[in-house]
């Protein structure tokens, strides 16, 4: 798996192999520098305060709250929905949130947000960050209410 | 800095879906519009600035090349400042450093964007990547997604509601009903603004700006020469400029802008001044949240209470503060690239008087307010009446 089946556009960067192979492993995946032993997600290849390359790759805390969300209505070209051929008709996408949830060591994480009524979504909720390989081939990452009692 | 500098020429075309008008004839207004408004020439401009967001927009790798060849200004100096969204404020910071450095006596800072050229789901996806391409446009996130986290996050910790957003546009349209340069100079009321359609949950049509075309320019001059022009000067008297982290995510508090905060603090540290000198305000607001935001992080209002602030009606012409009295981006418009420099164009015509309907009684210190992006890079200047 490649970086751009995560990033839609993009494939030159130091981690995103690493990082992709572990979205369809079911891991999400962080780096930790391992001189200062600060982590991060996004993975990066370096340590700012650092300034080395001596990092490892680490399965970042799951388990977390929501900060904060949304559901884009009016997309971008990529995900919004071609015009019907049908003259007059219309058709409506009824769009998956998204959202931003705090793990452990205070690191956030943005994912999709799907089976989930955006009515009953509040922040402050806690949360479970999934990784998630897509039928299409794409991968990405996703946030569940935990608990888990969801319909899919 | 060792030299004072004044405004002394400000000009803003007409914005809107300018389908009349390219990328540099757009620009072509607001630069004879300053010239004009100053009394001189570009052969008495020494150097010049020129302010796009988006090569996305202007189908051009260098469109400030493209303005300073339409103008016929070569071979003097020009080249391109980016800070998107503020772009136009880091143009002026950057006339501003020209300026007060010595390096120019008179300036020209343009701002110019030409959005409408490309389709809505076209320029939503521009802006979208607005965030992190790699690590948040992957989640469809759109510029009014960013901001509707801000909005969300905002509620949860203050209690701010739909009906307090929409009280912004409210304010912001009837202002801009009085601006003959804005892209939409009409009235709107609470509930077509609290029942127009969802743009990005819990922000609506008319919590939004516009994708305006559109320029604006200003000259700027030192002080040994601000007195040669047509108009009384304005004088900068602080700028601030701040940036925060890219991904929204990362920011400790998400319903507050820090850059805002430590532009401002900067900005009023350089003019001397404090909040409740300003008299009159532009404000970046991209979104009607962001207005709010606005109004606590340059410390109008206490954080939190923004919502209450526009409910009292504190922020139109009469209250504690007016802010964005020329209908701000959501009436007025927002061509990205150009936002920064008509802020600074309106806040001159303010502190000269010359805003009719809309002008705040004996304004003397004003203030402007460019957010780049959902709050990356933001520039906070104060302007002070001669």
């Amino acid at each position: 798996m490649e970086f751009k089946n995560f990033s839609l556009f993009i494939k030159h960067t130091k981690v995103g192999k690493t990082f992709a192979e572990a979205l369809e492993s079911g891991k999400v995946f962080g780096t930790q520098c391992e001189k200062c032993g600060r982590t991060f997600f996004p993975p990066r290849p370096e340590c700012p305060d650092c300034l080395e390359e001596e990092m490892a790759y680490v399965e970042i805390p799951t388990k977390g709250t929501l900060l904060t969300f949304t559901a884009i209505f009016v997309p971008p070209a990529h995900y919004g929905i071609s015009p019907p051929k049908m003259p007059f008709a219309r058709v409506t996408q009824t769009p998956c949130p998204v959202g931003v949830v705090e793990v452990g060591n205070g690191l956030r994480v943005m994912g999709w947000i799907p089976d989930v009524d955006l009515k009953d979504l509040k922040v402050g909720d806690p949360f479970e960050v999934e990784a998630r390989a897509l039928r299409n081939g794409q991968l990405t990452i996703v946030l569940k209410p935990a608990g888990g009692n969801v319909p899919k | 800095m060792k030299r004072k500098v004044a405004i002394v020429g400000a000009a803003q075309g007409k914005f809107g879906v300018r389908e009349d008008a390219s990328h540099r004839e757009l620009a072509f207004e607001a630069v004879a519009g300053a010239l004009k408004d100053a009394g001189i020439t570009l052969k008495d401009v020494d150097s010049m600035v020129t302010a796009v967001a988006a090569d996305e927009f202007s189908f051009a790798l260098q469109p400030s090349a493209q303005m300073h060849d339409y103008l016929e200004f070569y071979p003097k100096a020009n080249f391109r400042v980016e800070g998107a969204c503020a772009s136009g404020s880091m143009a002026l910071r950057v006339g501003w450093m020209t300026v007060a450095s010595g390096l120019a006596d008179v300036v020209l800072v343009l701002g110019a964007e030409k959005m409408t050229e490309v389709s809505t789901p076209h320029a939503t996806e521009i802006m979208g990547k607005g965030g992190d391409a790699i690590w948040e446009y992957p989640f469809g996130m759109s510029f009014p997604g960013y901001y509707a986290m801000i909005a969300r996050a905002h509620m949860a910790a203050f209690g701010t509601t739909e009906e307090h957003l929409a009280m912004v546009a409210v304010k912001n349209h009837f202002y801009g009903s009085q601006n003959p340069l804005a892209h939409m100079p009409k009235e709107i009321t609470l509930e077509q603004a609290l029942n127009s359609f969802m743009v990005a949950y819990p922000l609506k049509l008319y919590d939004c700006s516009l994708i305006t075309d559109g320029a604006a320019a200003v000259i700027l001059a030192s002080a040994d020469r601000a007195k040669d022009f047509a108009k009384t000067p304005v004088w900068i008297e602080g700028i601030g400029t701040a940036t925060d982290t890219m991904r929204i995510g990362d920011r400790e508090k998400i319903h507050t802008l820090q850059a805002t905060v430590v532009a401002a603090k900067e900005a009023y540290q350089r003019a001397g001044i404090s909040p409740d000198e300003i008299d009159v305000a532009t404000v970046h607001d991209c979104f009607t949240i962001a207005e709010i935001c606005a109004y606590e992080d340059l410390g109008f209002c206490p954080k939190g209470e923004g919502g209450p602030f526009i409910q009292d009606r504190q922020t139109y012409i009469g209250g504690a503060i007016p802010v964005n009295v020329d209908g701000g981006l959501k009436s007025k418009g927002h061509p990205v690239g150009a936002t920064g420099v008509a802020m600074a164009v309106e806040i001159t015509k303010q502190l000269r008087g010359e805003c009719g309907t809309r002008q705040v009684p004996n304004a003397e210190v004003g203030l402007t307010h460019n957010v780049g992006g959902n709050g990356q890079v933001v520039g906070v200047t104060i302007y002070r009446k001669d």
